[in-house]
């Protein structure tokens, strides 16, 4: 029985967000990454049936997003895109070819800075996927997309009370997640 | 429980809640300065506020983003249909 299994009913709740803000890192346009994490799901659930379940679900569709995101780079004719890379372009979940980050960006100054920008956000987007579905999206909306508070509690059905309680719960989630994941 | 919104000092997890608010620029000056107040003698409320403050830095330093409410709205419509026809 493999290890992991896929459920693309859960998707876009459980992984759109990630792959976005991974995405948003390497492509600078916010509609060009909304293009590219659909484009990953779409072909995800065509070549589920390829799916071993030897990689996580996260991991697999990551594989997949990082191949859209270099065919991006390739199309729009830009100096990553031309970088000489060998990819291994095996159907399904393997990433351990993946040599693409390692080529080095001369035209980017802070390399270092920028790929631990890219890791803490992932990091904080790894700790937010353990919070409780409704906690994690209270927060996101509070603290990420800057909503107010009477429009999420409208949006949730709740009182400004128990927004704070989720909001606190979250935070106080976060950052011991932080704290072990990260800071340690 | 919360202390009376009128008293000068308050218990730890109202310091916390006001704390909270603070990262959201949701907190009155008065509960700013009863925070502060507690800040100079608690050592849980000093380690809160650092902490809390620090998760504000990294998550809202442009480190962490996410789909807007909308385009994540629309593409759960499109990948519903798109799933339908794999089912």
């Amino acid at each position: 029985m493999p290890k992991h299994q896929l459920d693309p009913n859960k998707w876009i709740d459980s992984y759109a967000d990630y792959l976005f803000n991974y995405t948003i890192t390497r492509v600078s346009d916010r509609d060009i990454a909304d293009d590219l994490v659909q484009e990953t799901f779409f072909s995800g659930l065509k070549s589920a049936v390829n799916f071993k379940g030897e990689a996580s679900e996260r991991t697999w569709l990551v594989s997949i997003l990082k191949r859209k995101i270099i065919d991006h780079y390739r199309k729009i004719n830009s100096n990553k895109g031309k970088a000489e890379v060998r990819i291994n372009y095996s159907e399904g979940e393997s990433e351990g070819d993946w040599l693409e980050e390692r080529v080095a960006d001369p035209y980017d100054r802070n390399a270092e800075s920028t790929l631990e920008n890219q890791e803490l956000g992932l990091a904080i987007h790894n700790c937010l996927e353990k919070l409780p579905q409704k906690q994690a999206e209270i927060f996101k909306m509070k603290t990420i997309q800057n909503f107010d508070t009477e429009a999420i509690c409208n949006e949730f059905d709740i009182s400004a009370s128990n927004l704070w309680v989720i909001i606190h719960r979250a935070r106080t989630s976060l950052a011991g997640c932080l704290d072990e994941t990260w800071f340690k | 429980m919360e202390a009376g919104k009128n008293t000068l000092f308050i218990n730890c997890d109202e310091a916390k809640n006001i704390c909270d608010k603070s990262q959201y620029n949701e907190s009155t000056w008065w509960d700013r300065f009863r925070l502060n107040i507690r800040y100079i003698y608690c050592n849980i409320t000093r380690a809160y506020v650092k902490r809390n403050e620090k998760l504000s830095e990294l998550v809202t330093d442009k480190k962490v983003d996410c789909m807007e409410s909308k385009s994540k709205a629309d593409l759960k419509t499109k990948f519903e249909q798109e799933l339908k026809k794999h089912q």
